[in-house]
């Protein structure tokens, strides 16, 4: 019986997760979503900590390859931050990020009603990743003439009150797991750091976190499906969790029954030999 | 009407990749193809485009001849394609290492050192800290690959559990992402593309 296992289609298998994802999309189930400390701690850094006025650095360095992840994550927090009356200046250091940046841009003035250029700012691609983070950490002005759009900077006023990276109170990073962010800014004191990753960059950043060099960190789409729950606008993280859960059951059934009968099929040779 | 092109665009070629779960075959090579072609013109524009506004916009518009400087070396890097000049290529890349290496080593030292030992230098006081600190320490003590005391090894061996239990950790982990990745392309072709559900 066994080795029937190993004989089985591949082909079967696929089309099992392609059920049990798909099927909840259409019918929700409902599946209890508890919310884990991590992410409380991570809402609450920001609930406790971002003021009228403050002005953040939100980081959109991701690309369409983690976006089902990232973009719930850009949203929910993003759209917090509006919430605590945050200035916003959002960047990107990641080639795909112009999009996020300019699709959350729209987000903001539409649900939030924030106004560009006093109430938010988009800035343009710089290429380097670390190195760029470095120049924005020593010299935002000189790094930075134009906004996304091509438009000059100093027609904002929202730049002009700007004049180096110790203006900010907080760094928040919604990004694949790259820790070269941190490392330049982190050397700006008194700057916050704040982080949204994918979820196999978990383990990468978490140390960050457990240190306290992080305020806050959440992770994929169940970081982002407990950070909606926590500011109360479910979206497409939300919608997700049933399909998450149930994908995941599956591999865990397929580990186990695999790692079973692998185990049978061994001891069942060793008996015959 | 170019947004619903661009969806059905991006469905064809979702359910092109997608049509390799049941056999290789040309949709899927052709959407595998025209996703590296896209990726590459991307990033030779973007490359484009940053070597406009960052070197040869303030060399011709602002005079700043010292610009020449980064365009050389970076030209020289082409030269790896010939055998017989290959060796011009040193200097940009020794350039381009040594840079890296002190952007990275001024963040590194400080965020990914220093930070994360003092963050271990944590009090006896309770179990999980206890915990923490013993399996922090057996951990790095499996990479003493030229120690081979006896006591020791049994806290390399500890070392390399709390390691494994790390990697099935990191596994679980990329298992989640996998699966979102496929959920979010899920609900594209269901919510954006056929417009059910939701």
């Amino acid at each position: 019986m066994w080795e029937k296992l190993n004989q089985i289609d591949v082909r079967i298998l696929y089309v099992i997760m392609v059920i049990l994802v798909v099927f909840p999309l259409l019918k929700p189930i409902g599946l209890p979503l508890p919310i884990s400390t991590q992410t409380k701690n991570s809402y609450q850094a920001i609930e406790e900590n971002i003021k009228e006025g403050d002005l953040v650095f939100l980081g959109v360095d991701f690309s369409p390859l983690q976006e089902a992840e990232l973009w719930p994550q850009l949203v929910a927090v993003g759209g917090h931050l509006a919430n605590k009356g945050a200035r916003i200046v959002m960047l990107h250091v990641v080639p795909g990020g112009f999009r996020y940046e300019g699709r959350f841009a729209d987000v903001l003035k539409s649900e939030y009603g924030l106004e560009y250029g006093v109430d938010f700012l988009c800035l343009p691609f710089s290429a380097g990743r670390e190195a760029a983070f470095e120049a924005i950490v020593h010299d935002i002005k000189g790094l930075y003439k134009v906004d996304l759009y091509g438009e000059s900077l100093t027609g904002y006023p929202l730049w002009n009150e700007i004049s180096s990276a110790k203006d900010f109170k907080m760094f928040v990073e919604i990004a694949d797991a790259p820790d070269w962010w941190l490392r330049p800014m982190s050397q700006v004191p008194g700057l916050l750091l704040w982080n949204g990753t994918v979820a196999s960059g978990a383990s990468t950043m978490a140390p960050f976190y457990q240190s306290g060099q992080m305020c806050g960190f959440i992770v994929g789409m169940a970081g982002g499906a407990e950070y909606e729950a926590l500011t109360g606008k479910t979206g497409l993280a939300t919608g997700a969790m049933d399909s998450q859960s149930l994908g995941h059951a599956l591999i865990i059934l397929f580990v186990v029954v695999g790692n079973l009968g692998y185990y049978m099929t061994k001891r069942g040779n060793a008996s015959v030999n | 009407m170019a947004a619903t092109l661009s969806v059905w665009l991006a469905a064809f070629l979702t359910l092109g990749v997608f049509s390799w779960m049941y056999k290789e075959n040309p949709w899927f090579h052709f959407a595998e193809n025209m996703y590296i072609g896209a990726s590459l013109g991307h990033l030779a524009v973007t490359g484009f485009q940053n070597l406009k506004e960052i070197a040869v916009g303030p060399l011709v518009n602002e005079n700043k001849y010292y610009m020449l400087i980064p365009i050389l070396l970076g030209m020289l890097l082409f030269s790896r394609w010939t055998d017989k000049y290959a060796w011009m290529s040193r200097a940009s890349m020794g350039f381009l290492v040594g840079t890296t290496a002190a952007v990275v080593m001024m963040g590194a030292i400080r965020a990914q050192l220093i930070q994360q030992v003092v963050a271990t230098m944590m009090p006896l006081t309770s179990i999980n800290n206890v915990i923490f600190v013993v399996l922090t320490i057996a951990a790095t003590t499996y990479f003493l690959f030229t120690m081979r005391n006896k006591s020791a090894q049994k806290v390399m061996d500890l070392g390399k559990y709390v390691l494994m239990v790390a990697f099935g950790a990191t596994f679980g982990n990329t298992v989640m992402s996998r699966i979102s990745l496929f959920t979010g392309r899920a609900q594209f072709l269901l919510f954006q593309w056929l417009k059910i559900g939701q």
